[in-house]
């Protein structure tokens, strides 16, 4: 499988239907997010599904040290995500119980076909508004995300998520939600 | 042990009332709550504490060539740490003389001079003024040794690490790290290849003080089975409710302490060297260290310690990924200040430089899986540490003179006493529960702030 990272004009021509198909699943998957529904949420993932969010620095323009190779905050397969939400069941995951009241904004998505017919690289910007508990302060974590996400006749599963975070420096005190 | 000089007092206000009620009250085991999120006690912890004391800067290893520079932070100070073409370490305060402006926007990069994109004004990566625009007719007579980047009057060393003082008359690194130095060895020089960070930090801002993540990680045992009760319950981590039977409370002077863990008692006779694996192990050179501190790394190895005054480390295990047979990691920490009850957490992890690639991975993804901004570990530090603070604002709090206990372990609470068998170097306490690395750990904080600024 390759996937173009350069976007090309020719495989940026994607069908209106999937476009409205994978708009649904983004924002399925951020109202199940948003209502705590990991379990419906983990069906939405392919089972080889990696989800990394990359270490990010401030440098200087088009410097390749801006994202240090190897370098990441979370780098999950499935079953390291399964565990965070077994520990957030368990009555005794502090940072997100009592949880995290959020909203995710989902916006400027744009699809790209892959050479593979039914992968698509979606690409979306996505702002969290995040309050735990009664916190006074109101936590944004503002990122972009490229999805590799596989369409099938009846679903839609997500096959890599690839978080780039705006901040290089977390003003949220963690990240014990998904993005 | 405590490198104290002048004992002469500011006129007595705010601050040195607190600071005199921490002293009465210390010996009774008692902080007052106030300490946590005090201007006042912000601004001369700045003052007092990061400007006098070795700060850590960060690892060698990350500014390997010459010209590699970091942007790093000495209290609320941003500085640039640079190697120059000599492969000479330099410790610079990141403003321009002329206006101020920041030379050093980036967190690293590579340059032999900064030019500052105000006026122009250009210093070499050691610090000095090598030029301006126009300098034959604006700057004819200037005397350029003046006007060089101010430079931290001591750098050193230690193990690839890089530390700074700004205090002139400070001690050298090695008196002050003290008996600390030691059992960094202990922990840290197992093979002449030394250790190195894998990536830059893992930064998160915290509402927490950064003296909570200090003493916490100077020996808290205690909080495990409760904060972090989950990562058992999910069958990451085992015998959380037995762990302070079998800690040992290392206090080594200066406000460092370490916290050792007895493996083999708690698991089984391969539990010794940290649970490390036979790979692993077999690559240690274990004839670098004393007798006394083999028996430490075999029997009570440093599972967590503080250097004071804002720098941490942790070796755990973990599985790289569920079902997967668990790895040793080293995780670094920096609790560095950033307001009154507030600060950012850099969290660095480490590797043994003998490893292979897929050691090393394993290693950073157990390591990152439990303490990182997302680690299933410390995210609950994060949120368990913002009472303090709060505590600490809270005019009902004051108004009653609170104070938190850490009167664990002390003459009449416990087992715990000072073991006098002890051979190696600063004090050990034993067995668990306690906090002696706590208390000791605001006796030195105090013996700080009372000392003149």
């Amino acid at each position: 499988m390759t996937i173009t990272d350069t976007l090309s004009p020719a495989i940026a021509v994607v069908d209106e239907s999937i476009i409205t198909r994978i708009t649904q699943f983004l924002g399925y998957e951020a109202l199940l997010l948003d209502n705590h529904r990991l379990e419906e949420w983990t069906a939405l993932l392919d089972e080889n599904i990696l989800y990394e969010i990359p270490m990010r620095l401030a440098t200087r323009l088009n410097s390749p040290d801006e994202f240090p190779a190897g370098a990441f905050r979370v780098r999950d397969n499935l079953a390291m995500i399964r565990k965070r939400m077994e520990r957030a069941a368990t009555g005794e995951g502090w940072s997100e119980d009592p949880p995290s009241r959020t909203v995710r904004n989902v916006s400027s998505i744009f699809v790209e076909a892959t050479s593979e017919p039914d992968l698509f690289q979606v690409h979306s910007a996505l702002t969290v508004y995040r309050q735990r508990a009664l916190d006074r302060a109101c936590d944004w974590i503002p990122a972009r995300r490229k999805d590799i996400i596989r369409m099938e006749t009846n679903q839609c599963t997500l096959v890599r998520r690839t978080v780039t975070l705006a901040e290089t420096i977390l003003q949220t005190p963690n990240l014990g939600i998904f993005l | 042990m405590d490198h104290v000089a002048g004992m002469t007092k500011a006129p007595v206000g705010h601050l040195d009332a607190l600071l005199g009620r921490l002293e009465t009250e210390i010996q009774q085991g008692l902080v007052p709550v106030d300490i946590f999120s005090d201007p006042a006690v912000f601004e001369a912890e700045l003052d007092r504490i990061f400007a006098k004391s070795w700060v850590f800067l960060g690892f060698e290893s990350e500014i390997p060539n010459a010209g590699d520079f970091m942007q790093r932070r000495i209290g609320r100070d941003s500085v640039i740490v640079t190697r120059d073409r000599n492969g000479e370490i330099h410790v610079m305060a990141n403003f321009c003389r002329h206006r101020g402006t920041k030379l050093c926007q980036t967190d690293i990069g590579n340059a032999s001079h900064f030019r500052c994109p105000y006026h122009g004004w250009v210093f070499k990566n050691n610090g000095d003024w090598i030029g301006a625009p126009d300098k034959s007719k604006a700057y004819r007579n200037i005397d350029a040794k003046e006007w060089g980047l101010l430079k931290a009057p001591h750098v050193d060393s230690f193990l690839g690490m890089i530390f700074a003082s700004l205090d002139p008359d400070a001690p050298t690194l090695m008196e002050y790290l003290g008996d600390a130095e030691w059992m960094m060895r202990a922990a840290m020089d197992l093979h002449p290849d030394g250790m190195s960070p894998m990536g830059p930090p893992d930064r998160y801002r915290v509402r927490g003080d950064w003296k909570t993540g200090a003493e916490n990680f100077g020996g808290d045992i205690y909080h495990v089975g409760v904060a972090h009760g989950s990562v058992q319950t999910i069958d990451l981590a085992q015998g959380f409710d037995v762990l302070n039977n079998f800690s040992t409370h290392y206090v080594l002077g200066n406000g460092h302490s370490f916290l050792g863990h007895d493996f083999d008692q708690q698991f089984g006779p391969d539990g010794h060297l940290w649970y490390y694996g036979p790979d692993i192990q077999a690559q240690f050179d274990l004839s670098r260290l004393d007798p006394i501190q083999l028996d430490v790394v075999k029997r009570n190895p440093p599972i967590v310690g503080t250097i004071f005054p804002n720098l941490s480390f942790i070796r755990f295990f973990g599985p790289p990924s569920p079902g997967k047979p668990p790895v040793v990691y080293t995780s670094w920490r920096q609790w560095q200040p950033f307001a009154p009850g507030e600060m950012e957490l850099w969290s660095w992890q480490l590797k043994w430089n003998f490893m292979d690639e897929q050691q090393a991975a394993d290693s950073y993804a157990a390591g990152q899986y439990g303490f990182s901004s997302a680690g299933i570990f410390e995210q609950d530090d994060t949120v368990v540490w913002e009472g303090a603070p709060e505590a600490a604002r809270s005019v009902w709090a004051r108004k009653a003179s609170a104070s938190f206990n850490m009167q664990m372990g002390m003459e009449g609470m416990g087992a715990q006493t000072l073991d006098s068998s002890w051979e190696g170097r600063g004090e050990a306490y034993r067995p668990g529960p306690g906090e002696p690395s706590q208390r000791a750990f605001y006796r030195h904080w105090l013996a700080q702030m009372q000392r003149s600024a």
